[in-house]
């Protein structure tokens, strides 16, 4: 089994870093499926906010795979990307994917507003507090302190562009945007108005976008499959030949759901009568 | 002297899952209702948010969201020859505190049970005999049946948006669900959660058995849902932090997600926190209560008067309510008479550990607190016992609910408890071990009751209530014969090394088992058996209901949650359609 | 709260060496006195502490142990704050001795068990050995720490298998609890065993049976730099209270 693992590396550490903190860096060599991409979201994934088009690079390549995969799919819809993402295979989508997650593009330098100067109030606290009357969670559930971004899945906000961050809350809320299984941002898109939708987007255009954080996530045949529920996808373990050598741990505790010693600890084995906590 | 309120049509006593269903019933029918918590308001934002709310030590080892020991806590002890002493901290079981209660807290694991467990001592004699039951135990009938409860199991459901697979609607058995379940009159209002690994090779497992895999209803939602009361609760994201956490998702069916707006927008309803009652008043018949006493925030002593008083707070201390109120007479073990504080059960828990190889990664912090799989080929009465000579059973299941590690760092048996070899395995093993749960039921005895202790006061001065109880032989053979079944099963999912621990006594209160305490306000038809009648009304003063699992004659082998909600809906019905019109014992001997 | 970054903190704590000696070697070059900056433990008291926990939870070829995750740290500031002070904790006599089943039943805090039972157990090294626990070998060591858990010593009032349950759970806590509490040092632990932290959702991978998934594990107290800011003051309330 280990021998069919594929490892989808996202953000390598161990990938040469964009030296663009001096002068003209050197410009990184994109593959071929990640030519086309270039011209709009720039050879790092800089992007281009001027022009509408979002900052990619160090979004995990989970999520920039996703993303192709939703566009050519047709649940996330876009004029520009839509033919692009369907003229490229998996492979192709992968490759691209890998690419800008390990870019570590500079941050915005003009367009972005300086940090908190104009950030309300209203989107610092949907983004860390949330809002109970709407049921609306804190954004940093989920996209991370500071909107890094919890990887994998969920990816980093902080310093994408308001206009960016509008349109797809809005895409999500008029359901133009649909690859979301579980429905939770469609949910939340939902519950926001649009004075909302405008605060949040700028609060988190104030902030600074994290540096590529390395990813490990491998599938024991291809790449992440969704079996259906009650599917076992490997059928690798017989059943045990060797002799029953079971023994007792403790009184019959569970060492999950919550088994734990006076103190709280988590050990079943031992008796701790006299915890002093 | 007490500072005395306004009368209310009704005031309810804790403002958890109970209290908020049961509210919510009586304003609807035009009632004025105070609500009285002892903890604090929370609510979902702020209160739950993360990720402070993902903080094990806080939540779970130091236990944030519980009653808080220094103010309040039991005594136990394991037999009537013994001295109790005080749980000085939770361990055992964990009520919680604070608006929306215990629910705040739970895993949302949502069964019925089982017409059979309503019907316990009548169905176990039909079936084996008169004999059968041993004399010390005092297992009873619930004086409801599953078919009177199904309408309201059906509304608790969909109230939470509970998340599975019918095996039975109206009769007509549905592949995938629970074969062994009492008709059900719809499907559940969501589909089940999504099946992590180790669940779906039990499911395999088991299935090569010839057993009957389902998927574990849940009120960690699998969809977005609104329910009857117009509130939206969203999708679990499989955080791994249910059970004692707050969701901040808005994912987990609670009074905070599923009615607590709705109720607290009505002008009908009040809600006052940090409220300590300290009893019920009575009047000098004995027969009719005048309210509660109080004792608020600040330490005044408040009187409300209410012409309906609810009893809704956890199980535990629903009894020792009615024994500090003198409502009802206390049991007493040694003459079998009196019946507050009497069939006091709790839930028999055991487990198989499955360690893998390291090629098997089970990734056990990617659960929620009910998206398992299980059987109930062992539950209640669904085998036979005859050969067995013991009542009850269990649900065997892999029901894992997250990875968090200083609960969760299993070692195989022979690991030392410190050091490098321990350190080793424990590495070696987190990510590859799976835990099979036993949950069985927890047969009422005579010896094991509920008490005031003697000795021993809250922060009020008030005597704690006193636990004596220790396992039946009864379930600790169950135990013993189920955990066998479920190793079979862990050894059928093929890990390296299968390990089982069967429930033996005695019972350690240092251990978290459940927080599944169940008995001490049985209810039934006979008033010499139980302390409220079939609609949960107390037989003594009419105007106090008592609503909580302190109603269970016994534990089934189920989660007790599912049925007490379908069982405050049945009351609260009763309370509405028959009370109020005519105010007076609902039954009549 | 006041909070300070970890490396300010503890850039003094001299005694969490880098690296990752062997369990053997450690021992052979004793701990001497820390130039930990404690809030609560004194110098004896850390003098034990700080190698009884590398002895507990020692650091190996797959990383680092309690001492070098800063348990110490951990076990210093709890006892320092509420939690050793007895929150949460029934605190009513009558005193008495029940079943082990019954659970704890002396009167101490966990501050004052902790700080007799090292009193006691720094006076009887001493008075055995001629030497601090710290100067023991390694061997010599983890026969002491057996022969607490053991029981039958008395540590000032203190069962001394009582003492050694609560120091190896406070030292397992430390270990695998959050860093904002200041043990887990760099989430040391949690990299050992790959347990992601506290941002977690997995609406997405928990049907991705048996994937092997690796991230750096994130801690509730870090900001968007990645700096984890402990909790000075580590809090036993819900978060709600404590606002």
């Amino acid at each position: 089994m280990r021998t069919a693992l594929v490892v989808i590396a996202i953000g390598i550490g161990t990938l040469p870093r964009p030296a663009h903190a001096q002068g003209q860096p050197a410009q990184p060599q994109a593959p071929a499926a990640a030519q086309q991409c270039v011209a709009c979201h720039g050879a790092r994934g800089e992007g281009n906010p001027a022009n509408g088009f979002p900052r990619i690079a160090g979004q995990s390549q989970y999520y920039i795979a996703k993303q192709l995969e939703s566009y050519a799919a047709g649940s996330r819809q876009n004029p520009i990307m839509a033919p692009i993402a369907k003229g490229l295979s998996p492979e192709e989508r992968d490759a691209a994917a890998a690419y800008y997650a390990a870019q570590d593009a500079a941050p915005p330098k003009s367009g972005a507003p300086a940090p908190q100067a104009q950030a309300s109030d209203r989107g610092r606290i949907l983004a860390t507090t949330g809002d109970n009357n709407r049921r609306v969670p804190a954004c940093i559930n989920c996209h991370g302190p500071g909107g890094i971004g919890e990887p994998p899945v969920y990816p980093y906000l902080a310093g994408l562009d308001a206009a960016y961050m509008t349109a797809a809350l809005n895409a999500w809320r008029n359901g133009t945007r649909r690859n979301d299984g579980g429905q939770q941002m469609a949910t939340i898109a939902n519950a926001l108005t649009p004075d909302d939708i405008a605060a949040v987007a700028q609060h988190y255009a104030s902030l600074t976008p994290p540096k590529p954080i390395p990813v490990t996530l491998a599938q024991k045949s291809g790449p992440a499959t969704k079996p259906a529920p009650g599917n076992v996808p490997s059928s690798s373990h017989a059943a045990d030949p060797r002799p029953d050598k079971s023994v007792g741990v403790g009184q019959g505790a569970a060492t999950t759901g919550g088994t734990q010693g006076p103190g709280g600890s988590g050990e079943s084995k031992t008796d701790r009568s006299g915890n002093a906590r | 002297m007490a500072t005395r309120r306004a009368e209310a049509d009704a005031v309810l006593l804790g403002v958890g899952m109970v209290g908020a269903m049961v509210g919510r019933e009586l304003t609807r029918a035009g009632l004025k209702v105070v609500g009285l918590e002892r903890g604090e308001p929370q609510f979902t934002v702020p209160d739950f948010q993360g990720p402070h709310m993902h903080d094990e030590l806080r939540y779970s080892v130091r236990k944030a969201l519980m009653q808080d020991t220094a103010k309040e806590t039991f005594t136990f002890r394991h037999a009537a020859n013994e001295t109790a002493l005080p749980i000085r901290r939770l361990a055992s079981f964990l009520p919680g505190t604070g608006l929306g209660g215990s629910l705040v807290h739970w895993n949302g694991q949502t069964y019925r049970f089982q017409d059979s467990d309503f019907r316990l001592r009548t169905h176990t004699t039909e079936r084996y005999g008169k004999n059968f039951i041993p004399a010390d135990v005092t297992i009873q009938d619930w004086g409801v049946t599953a078919a009177e409860l199904e309408p309201y199991f059906d509304r608790f459901e969909y109230l939470m948006g509970t998340s599975g697979k019918a095996g039975n609607i109206k009769g007509r058995k549905i592949a995938g669900g629970n074969p062994f379940e009492d008709p059900r009159s719809r499907e559940y209002p969501t589909p089940p959660q999504k099946e992590p690994y180790g669940s779906a090779m039990f499911r395999k497992a088991a299935s090569s058995l010839g057993y009957h895999p389902f998927p574990q209803p849940s009120c960690n939602l699998s969809q977005p849902y609104t329910n009857p009361e117009g509130q939206e609760l969203k999708t679990c994201t499989f955080c791994g932090f249910c059970e004692r956490y707050g969701c901040e998702h808005f994912a987990k069916s609670t009074a905070q997600t599923t009615l607590l707006p709705a109720l607290l927008s009505d002008p009908n309803f009040e809600l006052r926190t940090g409220c300590q009652v300290v009893k019920i008043n009575v009047d000098n018949t004995q027969k009719t209560a005048t309210g509660v006493t109080y004792i608020g925030a600040n330490g005044e002593e408040i009187e409300q008067p209410a012409k309906l008083v609810i009893v809704g707070m956890f199980a535990l201390n629903n009894v020792r309510m009615l024994l500090l109120s003198k409502i009802g007479q206390p049991y007493d073990p040694a003459s079998g008479s009196g019946v507050v504080g009497r069939n006091y059960a709790y839930q028999t828990t055991s487990s198989v550990q499955v360690f893998y190889d390291e090629s098997v990664n089970i990734n056990p912090f990617m659960r929620s607190g009910a998206n398992g799989t299980l059987i109930a080929d062992f539950v209640s009465d669904n085998f036979d016992h005859g050969p067995l000579a013991f009542i009850g059973g269990a649900y065997i299941g892999e029901v894992m609910t997250h990875g968090r590690p200083i609960e969760f760092h299993p070692t195989p048996p022979g690991t030392p408890s410190w050091g490098s070899a321990w350190k080793k395995a424990v590495l070696q093993h987190y990510n590859h071990t799976t835990v099979l749960n036993i949950h069985g039921s927890s047969t009422a005895i005579r010896q094991n009751y509920l008490d005031l202790d003697p000795t021993y006061k809250d922060a009020w001065g008030q005597p704690l209530l006193r636990m004596t109880f220790d396992f039946p032989d009864n379930d600790i053979k169950m135990s013993a014969y189920l955990t066998d079944k479920a190793l079979e099963i862990g050894k059928a999912m093929g890990g390296q090394q299968v390990v089982g621990s069967p429930r033996k006594g005695p019972y350690n209160i240092t251990q978290y088992q459940t927080t599944h305490n169940t008995g001490g306000t049985v209810m039934g038809t006979d008033p010499s058996t139980s302390v409220v009648n079939r609609y949960l009304q107390s037989w003594d003063v009419p105007n106090v209901f008592v609503i909580g699992a302190s109603n269970y004659p016994q534990n089934a082998s189920y989660n007790p949650t599912g049925t007490l909600g379908a069982l405050a809906y049945w009351a609260a019905d009763a309370i509405v359609t028959k009370y109020l019109k005519s105010p007076g014992p609902l039954m009549h001997i | 709260m006041d909070t300070i970054s970890r490396r300010s903190f503890l850039k003094a704590a001299g005694a969490a060496a880098a690296g990752l000696a062997t369990a053997c070697d450690r021992a052979s070059r004793p701990v001497t006195a820390s130039r930990t900056q404690y809030s609560w433990l004194n110098v004896d008291e850390a003098g034990f502490i700080e190698p009884a926990i590398a002895r507990l939870v020692p650091a190996d070829e797959s990383g680092p142990g309690a001492l070098e995750a800063n348990v110490a740290v951990y076990i210093d500031l709890q006892l320092a704050g509420a939690w050793g002070a007895g929150e949460r904790l029934y605190r009513s006599g009558p005193w008495q001795q029940g079943k082990p089943t019954q659970g704890y039943q002396l009167p101490f805090t966990p501050a004052e068990l902790f700080r007799n039972s090292m009193r006691a157990i720094t006076d009887d090294v001493r008075k055995t050995n001629q030497v601090s626990f710290a100067k023991l070998t390694a061997a010599d060591q983890d026969a002491y720490l057996k022969a607490l858990e053991g029981g039958g010593k008395d540590l000032g009032g203190v069962p001394s298998n009582i003492f050694f349950q609560s120091l190896l759970e406070m030292t397992i806590e430390g270990f695998f609890s959050d860093p904002a509490y200041g043990g887990n040092k760099d989430m040391a632990a949690w990299k050992q065993i790959g347990f992601p932290g506290a941002y977690a959702n997995y609406y997405d991978l928990v049907d991705k049976h048996g994937i092997e998934f690796r991230r750096p594990p994130m801690s509730l107290a870090q900001d968007a730099s990645g700096t984890i800011h402990i909790h000075v003051e580590p809090p036993a309330q819900s978060a709600a209270k404590g606002r």
